[in-house]
């Protein structure tokens, strides 16, 4: 329907557009789809994650988050798009890390399936292609880790590779 | 993707269930008025039509049975057009069994073999229109096919309608666009106050210099002024405006939400024609105000409770011809129905003409049932006593019939309308009958509330609730047994922090006096004590991610103004939790230093719906040396159990919202609880009972009449040790 509409096309900035009409002008290197993947880098507390880009919908600033009474501190609601869509505090799930402050300032929307979930995180260090050849095994014993399915490395700091299935049902199963 | 007005979003047999739905009801209005009489060549034309437009669409999804069914009864309606076949009540029986028998075929819950006995019964009727009335009922009755759920809601909306909001969404457009522009005049401005302070900064000491640039700086700010001024004004109207048409988009978007009363109207008539029938009563059904717009979803749920007060009206309500003639009235009664919006609500009554409740039984009924002493019946008001119709399980009847007296009626009815935020009324007339009033929110999306601020987040309380809000000052909050109370009105209304409630933390200090909400529920006043209040506000609701469960304590959230999410309260939540802190005593506000020696007893959570029976085994355990802790149904003993630090729950089996063992087996699937010994106490001592609630996990079984002696003691000696 949109296409039809004569002026819906300057909605977006210029530069915008023609980023992406490069962007998607581009034909499909073999090397990029088989062999990397497109990772989000983020940091909680002191240390870095990373998680596909594409189950990340949206990136802000973090909006006022309102706690949910009998659920806990890392559960919460925040308006994303004007829905009131369920937050969580990832470090609550990722097991006790250093300071445990969610004191993030960058809210991620993230999307498993057809559910929608945000959470806080301390900083963002923006979509970076991982090679899959490039990631090691989590450090022993291999069944400490719940989420950890590898560990790269990204300018010279260890980035987990997070397992977006686990995690995401794990986050769903602290809701209730 | 599919624009929602495009009917090619549903599939055929979507649209041949709305088909069949829509000609149905049709089929049941018309076949009800040419029974009661009304002008028979126009209805009859109707119910051609509605056969056979059914014929050609069940023809078009090759549903051959409804296509045999509706063949034979158009041919029924043309025997009547030409006037061969009479419509009584005979005849409009086998019609109105044909038209249930559709929609059953329609939904797959009839097969051929019920078609054919239908075909077989009306072409009888056909071939011999004469022998109409000695026909005898051929297909039985059947309970009533479980609906199926739909993966998605389907909803049709007037095609005008959402061209008028595609209206609108163009004109949001358009109007983002002038911002834009906007944005970029005041940046330009922006840039010409920094020129303006650059200039006057580099003001040097030369004098004819100096009074230049002073010059410029003043022509620059005049003109910046008088576009300022332009500036505001242009936004002003634009704010205006569009603050008018965000009212008239949401009007819009509201009205697809509203139908009229009269959907539902056909199956009420329906109802009250094939009961009366059944009963040997005789009654008509007047509608006021059919064409009352009401919110789809209240609608819905509308048909049950009306039903019950229109079963119960006919039942109870309305006598027997003889009798009404015996005493002057008409023989045929009359059940009257009025719809219309009063102060923002929707207003329901049914009403009829019968001889009403006779209050002294109601009264002897409430004392038999021990619901109430003697002498605090006689000081009830009538008022009061009516209230009691509403108790679940209650009836005035002492068999149970079909129709009604099973006693599950009329607190369907108020559970139906409190679960929209809404409330129903009986009112005595003498002579003329019961009149029962409900009083539902015109939409259920959207609330006027009352908002508040707790433990520094903002929730809303819905206003239909709130009786009051009041600033009481410290001094005048009593307690006795550490319960909080104050007086108001002459009654003492008990009090609780809503922080406690909702498990969060306490207010530091309250200041001089506390902001209390007066909430009502049923016929109880009670206090809650909140942080501040922030007013009144209209929400937009939204329900919560389902992923989060039941939050106690809260029912759906919101948006503030400024765009920050809140959370609206579930006032039933409340009620429960006051009704279980009265019995406890407050224990946060009121004694925190009791603490300490508490918790290093042994402690047992008792969740149980009967005051009596839970307060009988609070004090066994207590008179043992336990600590206790009480929860007034499962949902309630649940979320007790979240906050730890049990070593024993003793449950019931059935309660209200969540039974004993449904909590049984959630405590057992939990990680954390699973090693908590549950022992059910119930009144059930038979072996399937017990077994079910061995099943379920619990590692004790007792029945109630152990009480008398030390078996509970003793049970939970055994599980747990001693205190």
């Amino acid at each position: 329907m949109n296409d039809h509409s004569p002026n819906s096309g300057s909605l977006l900035p210029s530069e915008w557009r023609e980023e992406w009409s490069r962007e998607l002008a581009q034909p499909l290197g073999e090397a990029t789809a088989e062999d990397s993947v497109a990772m989000l880098v983020f940091r909680l507390d002191s240390e870095w994650f990373s998680l596909p880009a594409n189950v990340a919908v949206e990136i802000s600033r973090t909006p006022v988050i309102h706690r949910l009474p009998h659920r806990g501190k890392a559960i919460g609601v925040v308006n994303v798009r004007g829905r009131v869509t369920a937050c969580i505090d990832l470090a609550s799930i990722l097991g006790p890390l250093e300071k445990n402050t969610p004191a993030g300032n960058r809210l991620i929307v993230w999307k498993h399936h057809d559910w929608l979930f945000a959470s806080r995180v301390d900083e963002i260090d923006g979509v970076h292609k991982l090679a899959l050849r490039a990631i090691d095994p989590p450090p022993p014993p291999a069944n400490a880790s719940r989420f950890t399915t590898g560990l790269w490395n990204l300018e010279g700091r260890s980035v987990a590779r997070l397992d977006e299935q686990r995690l995401f049902t794990a986050a769903r199963e602290a809701l209730a | 993707m599919n624009p929602p007005d495009d009917l090619g979003a549903f599939s055929m047999e979507q649209l041949f269930q709305m088909e069949v739905e829509t000609q149905c009801t049709a089929l049941s209005e018309a076949l009800v008025s040419l029974e009661a009489g009304s002008a028979s060549p126009e209805l009859l034309t109707t119910l051609m039509r509605a056969a056979h437009s059914i014929k050609g669409a069940a023809r078009i999804v090759n549903n051959d049975e409804m296509v045999k069914v509706a063949h034979v009864m158009e041919d029924s309606f043309v025997l009547g057009q030409k006037n061969v076949l009479a419509f009584n009540a005979t005849t409009v029986d086998l019609m109105l069994r044909g038209v249930d028998l559709l929609k059953k075929l329609s939904g797959g819950s009839a097969d051929a073999s019920d078609a054919d006995a239908f075909v077989r019964a009306c072409t009888t009727l056909n071939n011999n229109p004469t022998a109409a009335a000695a026909a005898p009922a051929v297909v039985a009755a059947e309970a009533p096919a479980p609906e199926e759920p739909h993966a998605q809601k389907m909803l049709r909306v007037d095609a005008t309608k959402l061209d008028r909001l595609l209206g609108f969404a163009g004109e949001g457009l358009v109007a983002a666009r002038q911002l834009e522009g906007f944005i970029a005049e005041l940046q330009r401005m922006s840039r010409s106050v920094q020129d303006s302070t650059m200039r006057l900064q580099s003001i040097n000491g030369d004098p004819v210099a100096r009074e230049a640039r002073l010059q410029e700086c003043r022509e620059g700010l005049a003109h910046l002024e008088s576009a300022l001024r332009d500036r505001h004004a242009t936004l002003d109207a634009f704010s205006r405006r569009w603050n008018l048409q965000a009212e008239r988009l949401y009007e819009e978007a509201l009205s697809c939400r509203m139908r009229p009363l009269s959907d539902i109207l056909p199956s009420l008539r329906r109802l009250v024609r094939d009961l009366a029938r059944e009963l040997g009563k005789s009654a008509t059904l007047e509608i006021v105000g059919a064409d009352t717009p009401v919110d789809r979803e209240i609608l819905e749920r509308l048909e049950a409770p009306l039903s019950h007060l229109l079963r119960n009206a006919i039942d109870h309500g309305l006598e027997f011809p003889a009798e009404r003639a015996a005493t002057g009235k008409p023989e045929q009664g009359q059940i009257v129905i009025e719809a219309r919006h009063v102060g923002g609500q929707l207003a329901i009554t049914v009403s009829d003409d019968g001889h009403g409740v006779d209050l002294d039984a109601l009264r002897d009924r409430i004392i038999a049932r021990k619901l109430a002493q003697q002498e605090t019946v006689a000081r009830m008001n009538e008022g009061e006593i009516v209230e009691f119709l509403f108790l679940p399980g209650f009836s005035m009847r002492d068999t149970v019939t079909e129709i009604s007296g099973r006693g599950v009626g009329l607190d369907v009815v108020q559970s139906m309308a409190r679960s929209v935020r809404g409330s129903v009324r009986a009112t005595v007339r003498p002579n003329r009958g019961l009149a029962f009033e409900l009083r539902l929110p015109i939409s259920l999306s959207v609330l006027g509330s009352l908002l508040v601020q707790i433990d520094g987040e903002p929730y809303a309380f819905p206003l239909a609730h709130v009786e009051r809000a009041l600033k009481v000052p410290l001094a005048d909050i009593e307690s006795a047994e550490s319960r909080q109370f104050f007086t108001y009105e002459g009654s003492r209304v008990p009090l609780a922090p809503a922080s406690q409630i909702l498990g969060l933390d306490e207010p530091e200090s309250p200041g001089e006096a506390l902001c209390v909400l007066l909430l009502s529920h049923q016929t109880h006043l009670y206090g809650v004590i909140v942080e501040t209040f922030l007013g009144e506000q209209d929400l937009v609701i939204q329900p919560l991610d389902p992923a989060f469960g039941k939050v106690p304590g809260i029912s759906s959230a919101s948006l503030n103004t400024d765009g920050a999410p809140l959370l609206v309260i579930d006032v039933d939540d409340f009620a429960v939790a006051m009704e279980r802190l009265a019995v406890e005593g407050s224990t946060r506000a009121i004694r925190p230093e009791a603490k300490a020696a508490v918790l290093q007893k042994r402690r047992v959570l008792v969740v149980e719906d009967s005051l009596t029976v839970r307060e009988l085994e609070r004090k066994l355990l207590r008179d043992r040396g336990y600590d206790v802790e009480v929860a007034v149904d499962g949902m309630d003993g649940w979320t007790a159990l979240r906050g730890g630090g049990f070593d024993l729950v003793l449950t019931d089996v059935d309660m209200p919202r969540m039974d004993g063992i449904e909590l049984t087996r959630l405590i057992k699937s939990d990680a954390r609880l699973r090693d908590l010994p549950v022992m059910i106490v119930s009144y059930k001592d038979r072996e399937e009972d017990r077994r079910r609630g061995l099943e379920a996990g619990a590692d004790y079984y007792l029945t109630k009449g152990s009480f008398q002696d030390r078996t509970l003691i003793d049970a939970v000696i055994d599980l747990i040790g001693e205190p």
